[in-house]
């Protein structure tokens, strides 16, 4: 009997296996496009080509499977874009190159195509140098899109960040709760740090159960996203991912901006301080000297 | 001649008699108003409402009632209230011989023990730094489940544990070790009280007024649910105990009413405006997680581990956060924690309906980029009817039902206000 039971093993494997690949998913790029970043990065490489190191991943993500679906958005400074999939009332984007239309799978060229034009008219339209991008605003529209969808029929989603800008510290209880919303409801967020660093990012890629990966060198961008990014969360667990040794989750104190290892809460509207004071500045809330005095931090 | 006299006399009856049914039915609504029952009154026909339409198909009417449902759901007072967020909760079982009954699916004791976990698991999600004990009563004794902690498998574990039920319930009894356990607590927490009431009785070996003066005098709020049907001596307790609030006892009047009732007091509760010299600075430590070559025990399961986090004060390595460390008693959490409770102290503004006199212009919904339904050019469309377009205050952009629904009740931001630069 014990023979017959390993026969059982691999059928069950297979049956999993299977079940895996043949679902389809949903991915949402949400691509930062603050032009003064990306000027920056043009110096180390032509913008053109890390752009087309993305379209191919977004192609080899509706490569994989015909019901896969794909959505970008890109997140400029001042305003937060649905690239694809468009309206139906905006005006078609006349196609790039029509020397190439004949050969190119339709789907892989509307892709390529809004994404394209999109960023090129995110870029022109740029009237100030900022240094911030609308990251929580990008994300929130996202999870948006994704809850919308997934109420006509469940499909597994999850979101890659492309971020090149740094954090916004306003933007930080929006992005929290953007990321505990997505925990919830089993999204993993994928960061993908081209330039510069990022630390809410860094928590959402932790918290979420996503990778977080810093690209040093963008010549081999498309050889980092096809190996550790393209593979969704069933996949994943058959696969040695980056994990992230040293997050850093430690708070900052809101009177000095310090990093604190241990901090002063207050108890109405949690605010952290580094030493103890004898009222709180944003709620305003005076602390009894009796309670104040047995916190003695040595 | 008869003929007609007699139409003419049957005309006349049938309008008597709709006259009398109108007064029969007047009647019946002030009797209602009177404090009269309702089944004194004239009954309702429920299957009114749903009418065909012209094809005689019920589509329409169908996604009209769904629609309806989507819009009821509970617009929440969202002035920003100051809140307790820091919360040592006592929740009570019933697990006396009224328990066995079969009116809910299964027994009502499965039913508790069940959304008792979600209940845990809800309660620690919505406020990460805060404590909870589990008492049951059985045979008219308080029975410590588990102790005061926040860490919410060893309660699940607990309570799935649990399995018969017997005897009768005390409320004394229950009252007095839930006041005993939360006795310690430092004035900045919140102490509360969660009572799952199924019986209507109550047998105490004393004075119940005296434990409910002691309550008050302690600051403990009960709030009770109760599965069978109102009881003075519960609404006594919560009245007395809950100076500002009138809805702290609730009675089930279904299965899914049972689990609203128990969810609502997963929401931080408000404070009194007495208490607020009661507020003070919290010290917590704030560890980093560390990743050892070796593995060494933690302090507080003494299970093997690679990794963890240092207490800063003491050094000592936890393996789960948020906790108190074993050595020397300081809160350990993660920002993140901190950052759970924001959306209770920040609400999220309601939005608003429009209708279609309000004329509006937009075609998709900002957030999700589904098509809004169009302005008929009829002339008799309702014009006080909602145009399924729902406005955020702030930011002035449109949102489709769904989204409102997401926003306000997972995602606790408005998708305009964020995407804009101010």
């Amino acid at each position: 009997m014990e023979d017959f039971s390993t026969l059982k093993q691999p059928t069950g494997a297979w049956e999993a296996s299977e079940e895996a690949s043949d679902t389809p998913s949903l991915l949402v790029v949400i691509l930062d496009a603050n032009p003064a970043s990306w000027y920056s990065l043009s110096k180390r490489i032509p913008v053109s080509k890390v752009l087309a190191d993305i379209n191919v991943f977004l192609n080899a993500h509706l490569a994989f499977h015909h019901d896969n679906r794909v959505a970008v958005l890109a997140s400029h400074y001042n305003k937060v874009e649905y690239l694809y999939p468009k309206p139906e009332t905006e005006e078609t984007v006349p196609l790039l190159d029509s020397a190439k239309e004949a050969n190119t799978y339709r789907k892989f060229r509307e892709v390529d195509d809004f994404v394209l034009t999109g960023m090129r008219r995110l870029m022109h339209s740029t009237s100030s140098i900022s240094k911030k991008t609308l990251m929580s605003g990008a994300l929130s529209r996202a999870l948006a899109y994704i809850n919308q969808v997934q109420n006509q029929k469940y499909i597994r989603s999850r979101i890659v960040i492309f971020s090149l800008t740094g954090d916004v510290a306003l933007q930080y209880i929006p992005t929290m709760n953007c990321i505990f919303c997505a925990q919830k409801k089993n999204i993993p967020i994928s960061i993908c740090n081209i330039a510069g660093g990022t630390l809410f990012l860094e928590q959402a890629a932790d918290a979420t159960g996503g990778i977080y990966l810093k690209v040093d060198n963008p010549n081999g961008l498309l050889q980092h996203l096809m190996m550790t990014l393209f593979p969704d969360q069933n996949l994943r667990k058959h696969l040695n991912t980056p994990n992230q040794a040293n997050v850093d989750f430690r708070a900052t104190c809101f009177c000095h901006k310090n990093v604190l290892d241990i901090g002063f809460v207050c108890s109405v509207c949690l605010s952290i301080y580094c030493e103890p004071r004898e009222f709180c500045s944003t709620c305003q809330t005076k602390f009894t000297p009796s309670t104040l005095s047995k916190r003695k931090f040595s | 001649m008869s003929k007609a006299d007699k139409n003419y006399d049957s005309d006349k009856s049938e309008s008597e008699d709709e006259q009398q049914n109108g007064r029969v039915s007047n009647k019946g609504r002030k009797s209602d108003d009177n404090e009269g029952y309702t089944w004194e009154g004239e009954y309702q026909r429920s299957w009114d409402i749903v009418q065909e339409d012209a094809e005689g198909s019920l589509i329409g009417v169908i996604a009209g009632l769904i629609n309806a449902g989507k819009r009821k759901r509970l617009l929440r007072d969202t002035t920003p209230l100051r809140r307790g967020i820091i919360r040592h909760m006592v929740l009570v079982l019933d697990l006396s011989s009224a328990m066995e009954e079969r009116d809910f699916h299964h027994k009502r004791f499965e039913l508790q023990i069940k959304y008792a976990v979600e209940f845990v698991m809800e309660y620690f999600e919505q406020n990460p730094i805060s404590q909870l004990s589990i008492i049951g009563v059985k045979d008219g004794i308080a029975q410590r489940i588990s102790d005061l902690h926040g860490n919410p498998q060893s309660h699940i574990q607990k309570l799935k544990s649990l399995r018969e039920c017997n005897g009768s319930f005390s409320l004394q009894n229950a009252l007095e070790m839930a006041r005993a356990s939360l006795s310690h607590i430092a004035s900045h927490g919140t102490r509360e009280v969660l009572i799952i009431f199924g019986s209507i009785f109550s047998s105490d070996p004393g004075d119940i007024f005296r434990t409910v003066d002691a309550l008050v005098s302690d600051q403990i709020r009960v709030q009770i649910v109760g599965l069978a049907a109102e009881v003075a001596i519960c609404r006594e307790i919560c009245d007395r105990t809950n100076s500002s609030s009138t809805n702290a006892y609730g009675v089930v009047l279904s299965e899914q009413h049972f689990r609203e009732l128990l969810m609502e007091s997963t929401i931080p509760p408000a404070t009194n405006s007495s208490k607020t010299a009661d507020s003070s600075l919290v010290m917590m430590g704030f560890p980093s997680k560390v990743i050892e070559q070796l593995p060494s025990l933690c302090t507080c399961h003494s299970l093997p581990s690679r990794g963890g986090f240092h207490c800063p004060r003491c050094r000592a390595k936890v393996c789960t956060l948020p906790i108190e460390c074993p050595s020397c008693k300081l809160v350990l959490i993660l920002s993140t924690h901190l950052a759970r409770s924001y959306h209770h102290l920040f609400p999220l503004k309601n939005w608003i309906d429009l209708p279609w006199s309000a004329k509006p212009t937009s075609s998709h919904c900002f957030a999700c980029q589904v098509p809004f339904p169009k302005a008929s050019e009829a002339s008799d469309q309702d014009q006080a009817a909602s145009s399924m377009r729902f406005e955020c205050p702030s930011c002035k952009l449109h949102f489709c039902i769904d989204c409102d629904i997401f926003a306000h009740e997972q995602l606790h931001e408005c998708f305009g206000c964020q995407c804009s630069d101010n």
